[in-house]
């Protein structure tokens, strides 16, 4: 049965299906294509005689690669029989550029297991270059999706690349010379597209990445009752610009070019409520907003016009551009501005255009804006109106706020300018009444000074204040008879910039009290506030205030009379670290292991907060990690005795401590303790001085009375004399002999010269010089000369003074010859020789007489020079003259 | 008399040459900024080198021809360069904005003035020579076919095209220009000889 509608569709086109059914293939089949969307359209009809089908025919629709038949898409399309129209419609969008390839659709009916036959094949050519084509062209793609080009080669060229964005891409064969990559587009292309490249960077095509429309929140209202002005929100942007930017449509009609978010028509207002549908459209997409309004009942008024506000009576007029407002029931806002602070008063009326303001501070600048909206089905507030600034008339001043401030015999009064919201007007003057004087003063001019309040009448001041409307009510201030008794002060603590203060209630105060404040150490102009009866606290603020500068704050109470001095603070609003510097910072050595520290303290004057104390660091030179801290009061004054520290070197530094911390640090002081036994060697060098002064003393003593010592001590002995008779006539040979007489024993030994060994026999025979003694039976206590006498080798004999004073020390080799005791005897022919003679001086002993007697000397006679003979007498003292 | 004059006459020429000749040099430098940041706003390859087919055609500039001639057929290009820019200029609109506009566009501006100077001064020395008669007609501008409906890649490859033009013409100028100087070389009143390239004046 198949193969006859087979059949029959061959020879009729039609086939048989079912008693009175006939399947038909499609007729009249055409495909067109967009190459800007890659879209294939196929549109075909079926013949209306044959179609007797009872329920859906089914099209088979398929999209083939020409060269090879490949199929690249299929899909069956169910069209409806009841359909009027028998013309049916299909498209398709093709992922690969239909410029790549030539592409086929052919189509056929199908109704449950029978189909017609295929069509004939209606094919779309692709592209054919010489030179390599990147395809599509220009197109518009959206962000985040994935995207196909293809690139169309020449005869015999190769590919060699293509790049996105210069980026090398992987690429895959699609026939013969046709190649494609995939593109995930990531991110916006920039406003001037992004390159695609094939082979060369001459041969590509560039792609536009964007998104679709993202509007939303349609809003449509009316302003002047004649047109419809609707807004919206655009949302994201679409990176898309020029031909490619959104357009829109408003109810059908188009928006005006480069609408952004609103758009305007001209439209009956009075068709009650309607929908507003406006459709935002670029290449990516489509979008449509709707809004359903009754324009009526959308007004946003305009901005009123002509603003004029009137300073007689603060009335405020304008005028509405549209008369259609004029019978609106309609709610304003009127807008006053005074130096910044907002004041919005609400009116309402039919057609409102103007209204009166209530209220208003006398002699001052307002700025008015009005802006409306309908009282009924109440939409949104209109525009504002432009500013229309005025001024009020002015009134008398408020009173003034007087006070006092008292040094020595002089008192100074003070009041406190009028701010603009005070003074009502200009000030015109201020006017000072005491006793029966009385003083016109000129702003800006805010004080008075009064020096002579000897009479009662002067203690009452008058104060007022005058502008153009009149003067105010007069300020009187009661200047005290006496001087304020002096207050101790107590300390304050401030806060926030400024102090909490708190004081014990005045049992005289019956008016409230007065808080006034001056820095404590510099001169200034008090400042002050009043406080009400029955407050015993305040927070004084002023912008005068500084850190860091002490203020004394007195307490007035207020009463009848005079003010009266009730109580006193002294304080910072804020204490900071120490400006000034710890002076004159000293250490001194005390002892071996005490230190005095003295310094000189910060004045008051350069405090910048309460010092409680100084804390003295120290530390050892050789060991700056080894710091130490003394605390020191205040009540020690500058000074501090530092005990028990090890001899060495120190480094001193001293600073102030507040209650912000430590500052004030002094220049710092090095001390090199030095050690005890520096005095010992000082005591030392004082006695040994002292000893000395003592010996000089005595010395001086003695050679004052040295007469007396002399007689005592040494009593003097006499010159030996020299006598020629002593001596035997000169013998033929050349010698003389002395005589001797027996030596007398007395009771002073005589110590004699060497020729005390017996006879000194000058003997040329002998050598150089020889002295021979001749008498060896001396006892060995008086010949020991001979015995220390030595030979040299140049044949002298010598004497050592030292060997003599140490009898049994060694003797030296050496002649140390004393001129006044050097005994030289020389022969009267050839003697040169002489022979160093030297008294013993340590040995008093008095020698044998027997010896002296046989004792002999022979003298040079024609030269005696050097001979000197001597005698000591000798006590038992070593001293000897 | 006559001798005096011609010498002074010469003497301002060859001076106008010079000037031109460093005005072309000039000019030459700005044209490859100018390039260079039009690639790089385009994001075209560094590789990116157009060739084969001219937009501007001029007869070749042989040494055979006379100054005047040589002058002339400068000239005529130079003319074209410029009627190719102010189309660039109109078309670059179409194409869309982007990248460091602010710079691009002020060097593009200072390259469209300068071109408008240096055939000014190219115009007075042919004038020199030959007087206004050359002028009648002005030197043909021979229509470019311009990608107006063609694809936005083909847009901006055009208008790359016409810059290289005018990188190429700018230097074939100013070396022209300074062969036909006596001296081969720009006079000392010049300044912008000496100038670094890259610190030039932009306005």
């Amino acid at each position: 049965m198949l193969n006859c509608i087979v059949i029959m569709h061959t020879v009729t086109g039609y086939t048989y299906v079912a008693p009175g059914v006939l399947l038909s293939g499609p007729q009249n089949v055409s495909v067109n294509y967009d190459l800007k969307d890659q879209r294939i359209s196929v549109t075909w009809e079926d013949d209306p005689s044959s179609s007797r089908v009872p329920d859906k025919l089914i099209y088979d629709v398929e999209v083939l690669l020409t060269v090879n038949m490949t199929e690249v898409h299929s899909e069956a399309v169910d069209v409806r029989q009841a359909l009027a129209s028998r013309k049916y419609h299909w498209s398709w969008t093709s992922a690969l550029p239909l410029e790549c390839t030539s592409h086929s659709v052919r189509l056929r009916s199908r109704y449950q297991n029978y189909t017609s036959q295929w069509s004939p094949l209606l094919t779309i050519t692709g592209r054919a270059s010489t030179h390599p084509q990147v395809f599509p062209k220009s197109s518009v793609v959206q962000v985040d999706s994935n995207f196909t080009f293809c690139c169309i080669l020449g005869p015999g060229q190769r590919l060699e690349y293509m790049k996105y964005n210069n980026i090398l891409m992987n690429t895959t064969h699609i026939i013969d010379q046709s190649y494609a990559m995939v593109v995930h587009m990531q991110s916006p292309s920039p406003p001037s597209c992004i390159n695609v490249y094939c082979n060369s960077p001459l041969y590509g095509t560039c792609v536009y990445v964007g998104y679709p429309p993202g509007d939303r929140n349609l809003v449509c209202e009316t302003r002047d009752l004649e047109s419809v002005e609707c807004h919206w929100d655009t949302g994201r942007a679409t990176n898309l610009t020029k031909q490619r930017m959104t357009r829109y449509d408003l109810n059908g009609r188009a928006c005006p070019n480069r609408t952004v978010s609103n758009c305007y028509q001209t439209v009956r207002v009075d068709q009650g409520e309607r929908n507003w549908t406006l459709t935002a459209r670029n290449p990516l997409g489509t979008l449509e907003l709707r809004d359903t309004a009754d324009l009526k009942k959308r007004v946003r008024l305009l901005a009123p016009m002509e603003v004029l506000a009137s300073g007689v009576n603060a009335s405020v007029q304008w005028q509405w551009e549209r008369p259609q407002y004029h019978i609106l029931l309609m709610v304003c806002q009127v807008q006053l501005n005074h130096s910044g602070h907002i004041d919005v008063r609400n009116f309402s009326g039919i057609g409102l255009r103007s209204v009166v303001l209530h209220g208003l501070a006398p002699a001052q600048t307002y700025t008015v804006q009005v802006c409306c909206g309908l009282k009924q089905h109440f939409w949104k507030w209109g525009d504002w109106s432009e500013g229309s600034t005025f001024k009020t008339e002015e009134d008398i001043p408020e009173m003034l706020d007087v006070w006092m401030q008292i040094e020595g015999n002089q008192t100074m009064i003070l009041w406190k300018p009028l701010t603009v919201n005070q003074s009502h007007g200009q000030i015109k003057d201020y006017e000072v009444t005491w006793g029966r004087q009385e003083t016109i003063l000129h702003p800006p001019q805010n004080d008075f000074l009064i020096s002579d309040r000897s009479t009662d009448e002067g203690h009452r001041v008058t104060v007022t204040a005058k502008n153009s409307a009149g003067s105010s009510l007069p300020s009187i201030i009661i200047i005290p008879r006496l001087p304020h008794r002096s207050k101790s002060s107590m300390k304050i603590v401030g806060s926030d910039g400024g102090f909490n203060l708190s004081w014990s209630a005045s049992p005289n105060s019956s008016c409230g009290y007065v808080v006034d404040w001056c820095p404590t150490h510099k001169k200034c102009r008090v400042e002050w506030v009043k406080v009400p009866a029955g407050i015993t606290r305040a927070r004084i603020q002023s912008a005068s205030f500084e850190e860091g500068v002490r203020y004394t704050l007195s307490i007035f109470a207020c009463t009848p009379g005079a003010p009266e001095l009730w109580e006193r603070r002294e304080g910072y609003v804020k204490e900071c670290l120490p400006k000034g510097q710890i002076q004159r910072l000293a250490a001194e050595q005390y002892g071996s292991d005490t230190v005095l520290i003295s310094w000189t303290a910060i004045p008051p004057e350069s405090q910048t907060a309460f010092i409680h104390g100084y804390i003295i660091y120290y530390c050892d030179t050789s060991h700056l990690s080894s710091m130490r801290i003394f605390n020191v009061t205040t009540d020690e004054l500058g000074a501090k005795n530092l005990t028990g520290i090890p001899v060495s070197s120190y480094r001193f530094i001293v600073k102030a401590l507040t209650s912000v911390g430590e500052g004030g640090d002094s220049s710092p002081v090095f001390l090199q303790m030095n050690p005890q036994t520096d005095q010992l060697i000082t005591v030392i060098i004082i006695s040994l001085g002292s000893a000395a002064c003592l010996l000089a003393l005595v010395t001086i003593l003695c050679y004052r009375n040295w007469k007396c010592v002399k007689e005592n001590m040494y009593p003097k002995i006499p010159k030996p004399v020299w006598k020629e008779e002593w001596l035997t006539p000169l013998e033929s040979n050349g010698r003389q002999i002395l005589y001797v007489d027996p030596c007398q024993p007395s009771e002073i030994d005589i110590v004699c010269n060497r020729e005390q060994s017996g006879e000194a026999v000058l003997d040329n025979n002998a050598g150089k010089g020889a002295l021979t003694n001749t008498n060896s039976d001396v006892p060995a206590l008086h010949v020991y000369y001979n015995q220390l006498l030595t030979k040299t080798t140049s044949g002298h004999f010598t004497f050592s003074p030292h060997t003599m004073a140490t009898p049994f020390s060694q003797l030296s080799g050496t002649v140390i010859q004393n001129p006044s005791y050097n005994l030289e005897v020389q022969a009267s022919l050839d003697m040169g020789q002489s022979v160093g003679y030297e008294p013993d001086m340590n040995s008093f002993s008095c020698p044998n007489p027997e010896l002296h007697n046989t004792m002999s000397y022979v003298p040079f006679e024609t030269d005696s020079r050097g001979y000197k003979f001597q005698c000591h007498i000798e006590d038992s003292s070593p001293l000897q003259e | 008399m006559a001798g005096t004059r011609t010498r002074r006459v010469a003497g301002s020429e060859q001076s106008r040459t010079a000037r031109a000749a460093a005005l072309a040099e000039e000019l030459h430098h700005e044209c490859t900024l100018l390039l260079e940041l039009y690639r790089k706003k385009e994001t075209f390859a560094e590789e990116l080198t157009v060739g084969g087919e001219r937009l501007v055609t001029v007869p070749p500039l042989s040494s055979q021809l006379s100054p005047n001639d040589r002058l002339w057929r400068l000239y005529s290009a130079l003319q074209q360069c410029r009627n190719l820019l102010e189309r660039a200029i109109g078309l670059e609109e179409g194409v869309g904005n982007g990248g460091d506009r602010a710079q691009y566009e002020s060097q593009r501006k200072t390259v469209r003035d300068r071109l408008g100077h240096l055939l000014a001064s190219t115009r007075l020395l042919l004038e020199d020579r030959a007087g206004t008669a050359a002028f009648t007609p002005d030197p043909k501008n021979t229509e470019t076919a311009s990608p107006v409906n063609g694809s936005p890649f083909a847009l901006k490859l055009w208008i790359y095209r016409i810059f290289s033009e005018l990188e190429h013409w700018t230097l074939t100028t100013s070396r022209t220009l300074k062969a036909l100087h006596p001296d081969g070389a720009t006079p000392k009143e010049s300044r912008t000889r000496g100038r670094p390239r890259g610190r030039r004046t932009r306005r």
